[in-house]
């Protein structure tokens, strides 16, 4: 455990728990119906599923793969290995057949504490013995069912459709390379009552697993990121007995830049060896004391989709928006913010909602979209996008002005293929919730989304228009050019990064909610509005950003209603560094009116200067440039054109681009 | 040349200047290669084949395919067929001429590219700069979507035969691009579609692809817009078998992996010279992933990165290419005499130079016949070698290792490259000798002071071991860089924490670098020193200097006690006597580079807060070794995140090192003859800030490269983030060799 082997992979993930004890239990059809709506997150090689249960079983349960010409042999050590230890084999099931691998639960009696430490015993020498076996579970609680295979092949091996449960995580994989297409490497990962899918790839991988060997004795790892954070909740939460909450902030991996308390800092520290690092969402689930959890954490950069998703029986946590409509269309639907985690049991409710619950209140309210009039609209239930977009081209040659598309749900890459045949001016109107990747290389379609739309929106788009009457969601508008895009609701992280102007084209991005991080990191030219309608209209003064705005902007203009506090803007110096800063300043005697200088000549990049901001009023020419637009913005989403004249009599904080060369002024923030 | 006739002023180079006298340690592209692809450049013919290795430490150049060099006369003709396929498209030759960007180069070369890749039925990549008009009438050009889309519209994507995803570069995976507006000239605005005078910003991933199942939307995307074949370009990394067979499965047609070493326009030399693999272990170890998942056929692998003749072609070819891809050899045919002033736009050879009044430009003619010379003479000499080695086709030669003989490659890299393998001597020492302070590193030193930023060089790495000879064990280490399965970070713009927690956090400092003053520095100097340490939040280790006044205290270690310093620093001597219950400071004991330091401290390990080990006190084995020891050992102990392990490399010259010891189990780093080197009288103060500031934004770039945001969880001890050259290092340093899966 010295040198470790790590394959990475890919992939999409789906946990649901019951909400509360009165809600039904869980039906594993519903977790087979969401994970298949994302079938095209995988590939093939493969998928899984774990159900845990609040009432377990008396005795643990062993879950075994063997392949089947050392099924004996790995069989007679599994026995051989427990009852050294006294613990008894007293019933043992075939699950399944499947292709070269027996898959077998044991019932055993007997286990105390020391169970963990055994099956990592057993699960090394299988490892050294070629990995001819592997245990994939235990508990008294938790059943897994995984194999190589898309998610409804897995699913009808075992009957998982006619199963319940009290909370289930799903998985399809995308693997990069498959040793000996074994289900292994399928996920979920389960031991001790926790199961973990996740999606990304660890960069902390190294750190976590040689510590959880040389310092754990955990050994035979099979390489996956999964493996590496059940394993870590399991040694915090149920090793060393922290409480699942501080056990998940641990793993999410908060940026100490900002942080002061001591506490915080010292339990990241105690815990080094538990941080993850890297893009990574995890999706959990896990029996602990006389409660059932489903906990699901994104990475502080949100480098990795999550939706959470409740609709008055479930909790659903999910890659895409698509799976959790496919099993419960309306139900109300947020995201985790940057570093955010869900956490929900059966017993205690929602513990943390994924970002501040009064952003939940104000931002995320269950939404309900225009239903489709009757007309002559493509239905593009069970289509593939290509089938979607060539009926939408073949209308619009045909003459079509409108095009309708109706009951889309997750098909990617709407539009994508309109700009090549140079088609300008017509309109296509969604409805549902499409894939990512709508309406790249736009160039002079308008598209309307009644509904919310997924990740990477108008991409290079050139021109033409967007209209979202629902939310969108990470990296909206990338390398944006020019044209409308109108969001009614919120969008993610990163939005409008890279968006720029040309000669005469500028782009115009307009959201009504609020959104998360990197709002429009390196942006070059056009103008972001984020207006908080709905903030707005409650009275409620909330703030419309996460951080790091305009990080690294060369040009272009960000207009967000309120005040937005400077250590919000661009990328503020550390507290820490500043901190030493000043006190060396003043111990070395220098007159506290220098310390803004040194600030910019020791923690300023002058090639990289902090964006500027302003906190006022529109200004004439201002007004006379944003007026129409928000009025389009107001006619294409169906808001009085009273509220557009009372939002641009708001204060704004105006966000440009810093001066190369020039330090930007900057307020050192302390005392 | 019509096409920039708009420019005025323009001096026109139009016949090959001197070449700058430079041997084989000093460039990869030495003196003797660059007169020979002169030589080839004027008169068409081959030259040469079955060239004999000439760098020891360079893994391409130990294997052969076991044949005497042949000297030719230049009338040879040969038989072999070269063609080959990427996607539906066919080549005459097994020839991508690399993605060099306009902007990067100074348009007459990318034109020139265009025009030749068109007349020899070979394929040009254009780049991120966008389509220029002129280059845009050609029609065997790729289009590159890159991570800023700079002049791309579906337009410009329907203008080449294919679309290349760029990812990364081997020249610096994991690390965009920044063009300063001041470059941003009327031209490359119109070719990029920016204002003029706006900075060009090509961010370090591509937001929409953190992952595997993100590319394969990106590539489903442009097939979806565009119906062209789409091929990914990677930088070669620790994970590139495992990210290659994943672009295959999700697709694409075909990869272009860039190897370490590779030429570029302008990137931090740290990151040449210390994060990516080479191209043969990356070529080699892909190609067998693929077949092994039944991948490879109608998949292409086009090789990328210090090809410098027909013989490092066949060779990759064998090891598993497909194609290769040319482009320093193709600049050097038009003139480039290696000067390395790419990044600043005063290109003495008017190729990479700044596309204004006023400029140096190369003439289109001389150009144009001596790349089109140039890659008649490389397909001859080419098609010699197929012919000699017995093959109908170069399509025959790929995959072919076992015409291949390695010289004394054992261990890992045998498994590998699976070439037959002769040793008839010693493999190649671990360390050469000679003073790490190269000429290249002295200004890189100096540079750092001066400028207290990211020191950027242009073209490829010259760094150890392949062109400087190795001179410790870190020389044969390469960190990580995040391509495709992670994406990487942005430090400048971007929240990434180089902060270390130290003594229980009772010593945090903003990034693991302690100043360890060299021995000739004067009293007032030191204190000068504090003052710096104090400022930029990090600390400063006096042992065995002088200390008369307590400021600053909280960030000095040192060996007599201090009210209020940030750690006493004592020998294990003083262990049972200056160590009392009552001693207030963090106490740190200084090693000499020993087998198992922690056995010697080990009765005390509840006492101290750490360990120094020191290679100025002499000491058993490399610093290296010691250090990983006393990771692991503490790991095993279950106290390593008690006890902290500190190094002191008196060698130590550059931010590549720092993060390396690093990742091999240092939770800081103290630094010391970098400072003596680049600190030179006058401006002290000024000089230490910048170098400071240097290394601390250097350390987060490479860490943003290899996808990493946090510092001192993620990095310590993670030795998966590095890959080793010889299978030697991987034995003594428990770290995997590049390529190894």
């Amino acid at each position: 455990m010295v040198i470790v082997n790590h394959y990475p992979s890919s992939c999409g993930v789906l946990g649901i728990i019951r909400a509360n004890g009165n809600a039904d239990r869980v039906k594993g059809d519903y977790v087979v119906t969401g994970i298949s709506a994302v079938k095209y997150r995988g590939i093939g090689l493969g998928a899984g599923y774990a159900a845990i249960s609040l009432n377990g079983h008396g005795n643990y349960r062993i879950g075994l793969f063997a392949v089947r010409e050392h099924y004996e042999d790995v069989d007679s050590l599994l026995r051989d290995s427990l009852s050294e230890a006294g613990v008894r084999v007293i019933n043992s099931t075939v699950k399944a057949k499947v292709g070269s691998v027996v898959d077998v639960e044991y019932e055993v009696n007997g286990a105390g504490d020391g169970l963990g430490d055994l099956i990592n015993s057993i699960n090394d020498r299988l490892w050294e013995m070629g990995g001819v076996g592997r245990v994939y579970y235990w508990g008294r609680h938790v059943t897994v069912f995984k194999g190589v295979g898309h998610p409804e092949e897995v699913a009808k091996v075992y009957g998982v459709n006619s199963l319940e449960a009290d909370a289930w995580v799903a998985h399809t994989r995308f693997p990069t390379n498959s040793p000996g297409y074994l289900p292994y490497w399928s996920h979920p990962f389960a031991i001790n009552d926790i199961a973990v899918v996740h999606n990304g790839e660890l960069s902390s991988y190294g750190v976590n697993a040689v510590h959880l060997g040389l310092t754990m004795g955990v050994r035979g790892f099979v390489g996956t990121d999964s493996e590496i954070a059940a394993y870590i909740l399991n040694y915090l939460v149920k090793v060393n007995g922290l409480n699942v909450e501080t056990a998940v902030k641990i793993m999410v991996n908060p940026s100490l830049r900002g942080t002061t308390d001591p506490l915080l800092m010292r339990l990241l520290n105690e815990y080094r060896w538990a941080r993850l690092d890297g893009p990574f969402t995890l999706v959990m689930t896990m029996y602990h004391d006389g409660d059932v959890y489903l906990i699901a954490l994104a990475d502080r950069f949100k480098l990795r989709p999550i939706v959470i998703g409740y609709d008055g029986q479930y909790y659903y946590a999910a890659s895409e928006e698509v799976e959790i409509r496919a099993i419960s269309p309306e139900a109300r639907v947020w995201t985790l913010a940057p570093g955010g985690y869900f956490i929900a049991s059966i017993r205690r409710g929602v513990v943390s909602w994924g970002r501040p619950v009064e952003q939940v209140e104000v931002f995320f309210p269950q939404r309900r979209f225009p239903r489709p009039v009757d007309g002559d609209a493509i239905d593009a239930r069970g289509l593939g996008y290509r089938e979607v977009n060539e009926e939408i081209l073949r209308r619009i040659m045909k003459g079509d002005r409108v095009v309708r598309v109706v009951n889309v749900n997750g098909q990617r890459f709407i539009g994508v293929n309109l700009p090549r045949y140079g088609i300008r001016g017509v309109r296509v109107e969604i409805y549902g919730t499409p894939g990512n990747s709508l309406a790249n290389l736009n160039n002079g379609v308008e598209f309307v989304v009644y509904g919310n739309v997924q990740d990477d929106v108008a991409d290079t788009m050139h021109d033409g228009k967007v209209v979202v009457h629902g939310d969108a969601r990470d990296v909206l508008g990338q390398a944006f050019q020019g044209g409308r895009i109108f969001v009614r609701g919120n969008a993610g992280n990163r939005v409008g990064v890279q968006m720029r102007e040309y000669s005469n084209r500028r782009p115009y991005l307009v959201i009504g909610g609020r959104v998360d991080d990197y709002l429009g990191e390196y942006m070059a030219g056009g103008v972001i509005m984020v207006l908080g309608i709905d903030a707005y209209k409650l009275g409620k003064s909330v703030e419309l950003t996460g951080n790091y705005i305009g990080s690294g902007m060369v040009g272009g203009r960000i207009y967000i209603r309120g005040r937005v506090d400077y250590s919000k803007v661009g990328l503020a110096p550390s507290s820490h560094e500043v901190k030493a800063l000043v006190e060396a300043l003043r111990e070395e005697g220098y007159p506290e009116d220098t310390f803004n200088e040194w600030l910019s000549r020791v923690l300023q990049v002058s090639h990289v200067p902090r964006p500027t901001m302003d906190y006022r009023e529109l200004t004439e020419d201002e007004v006379r440039e944003l007026k129409p637009i928000l009025l389009d913005y107001a006619k294409e989403l169906g808001i009085d054109e009273q509220v557009i004249d009372d939002l641009i009599g708001e204060r704004y904080t105006v966000v440009k681009p810093g001066v190369r060369g020039i330090p930007t002024p900057v307020n050192y923030g302390f005392e | 040349m019509r096409y920039l006739e708009d420019l005025e002023n323009v001096r026109i180079i139009n016949s090959f200047l001197r070449i700058l006298n430079k041997d084989y340690t000093r460039d990869f592209w030495s003196s003797s290669v660059v007169e020979e692809i002169r030589r080839m450049a004027v008169t068409g013919r081959p030259i040469r084949i079955f060239r004999r290795g000439v760098r020891r430490y360079r893994i391409l150049d130990r294997l052969s395919f076991g044949k005497d060099e042949v000297a030719l006369n230049g009338e040879e003709t040969y038989s072999a067929d070269l063609t080959t396929r990427i996607g539906d498209v066919e080549l005459s030759a097994p020839i991508y001429i690399g993605d060099m960007s306009f902007g990067a180069l100074s348009g007459v070369p990318n034109v020139v590219v265009a025009e030749v890749a068109d007349e020899l039925n070979l394929v040009a990549g254009i780049g991120e700069g966008g389509l220029h008009p002129e280059v845009g009438r050609h029609r065997r050009i790729f289009i590159q979507w890159a991570s800023a889309r700079f002049g791309i519209d579906i337009d410009v994507l329907m203008r080449g035969l294919g679309i290349v995803i760029k990812i990364g570069q081997g020249a610096k995976p994991g690390i965009g691009g920044h063009l300063p507006g001041s470059k941003v000239t009327k031209l490359i605005s119109m070719v990029r579609r920016i204002p003029v005078g706006v900075d060009a910003l090509s961010p370090a991933p591509h937001h929409d692809i953190y992952s595997i199942e993100d590319l394969k939307q990106r590539i489903d995307a442009l097939k979806e817009a565009t119906g062209k074949p789409v091929l990914v370009k990677i930088a070669a990394t620790n994970y590139t078998p495992y990210i290659v067979v994943g672009i295959a499965r999700m697709g694409a047609d075909g990869v272009i992996i860039d190897g370490h070493g590779a030429g570029t326009g302008a990137a931090p030399q740290v990151v040449k010279d210390n994060v990516g693999i080479p191209i043969e272990l990356a070529v080699a170890s892909a190609d067998k992933m693929l077949r092994r998942e039944g991948l490879r056929d109608g998949f292409t692998v086009i090789a990328s990165g210090r090809i410098s003749s027909a013989d490092d072609a066949a060779k990759v070819i064998a090891l598993g290419a497909d194609a290769v891809a040319l482009g320093t050899s193709v600049l050097i045919s038009m003139g480039c005499i290696m000067a390395r002033t790419c990044h600043t736009g005063n290109c003495p050879a008017g190729i990479t130079s700044k596309l204004t009044e006023g400029s140096v430009l190369v003439d289109h003619e001389l150009a144009r016949r001596g790349a089109l010379n140039y890659l008649r003479a490389f397909q001859a000499e080419l098609g010699l070698i197929v012919d000699r080695l017995g093959l109908g086709s170069v399509r025959e030669l790929v995959g072919r290792r076992d015409l291949l003989r390695g010289s004394c490659i054992s261990g890992e890299l045998a498994k590998i490259l699976d070439v037959n393998n002769e040793c008839d001597a010693d493999p190649p020492p671990l360390k050469a000798g000679g003073s790490v302070w190269t000429p290249d590193y002295s200004i890189y030193a100096s540079q750092l002071a001066k400028k207290g930023d990211v020191v950027i060089t242009s073209m490829g790495s010259t760094g150890p071991p392949e062109v400087e000879p190795p001179k410790r064990l870190i020389d044969w280490l390469r960190l990580d860089g995040a391509q495709v399965t992670k994406p990487s970070i942005d430090p400048y713009r971007e929240d990434i924490d180089t902060s270390v927690y130290l003594a229980g956090g009772r010593l945090t400092m903003s990034s693991p670098i302690i100043i360890r003053p060299p021995r000739e520095w004067g009293a007032e100097q030191l204190e000068r020193a504090k003052f710096v340490a104090h400022l930029m939040d990090i600390a400063i280790d006096l042992y065995g200097l002088p200390n008369p006044t307590g400021r600053h205290a909280s960030r000095v270690m040192w060996d007599r006690p201090l009210r209020g310093m940030a750690a006493l620093v004592i020998n294990p001597s003083d262990l049972d006597g200056k160590l009392t219950p009552e001693t207030e400071a963090p106490v740190y004991v200084r090693l000499p580079p020993l087998k198992d330091p922690v056995s010697h401290v080990k009765q005390h390990l509840n006492m101290i807060s750490g360990i120094i080990i020191d290679d100025e006190l002499g000491g058993e084995v490399d610093l290296e070794v010691s250090l990983v020891n006393a990771d692991l050992e503490l790991r095993r102990l279950g106290v390593r995140y008690r006890v902290d392990v500190i190094a002191h490399m008196s060698t130590l010259r550059s931010s590549g090192d720092v993060v390396k010891l690093a990742a091999l189990g240092a939770d800081a780093v103290e630094v010391s003859s970098i400072l003596g080197k680049a600190i030179v009288p006058g401006g002290f103060e000024d000089k230490l800030i910048n170098i400071v500031n240097g290394l601390k934004r250097e350390v987060a770039q490479l860490l943003g490269a290899a996808g990493v945001y946090t510092y001192h969880s993620t990095v310590v001890g993670n030795r998966e983030l590095l890959r080793a050259l010889d299978p030697r290092i991987k034995e003594l340093l428990r770290v995997k060799v590049a390529g190894e899966w």
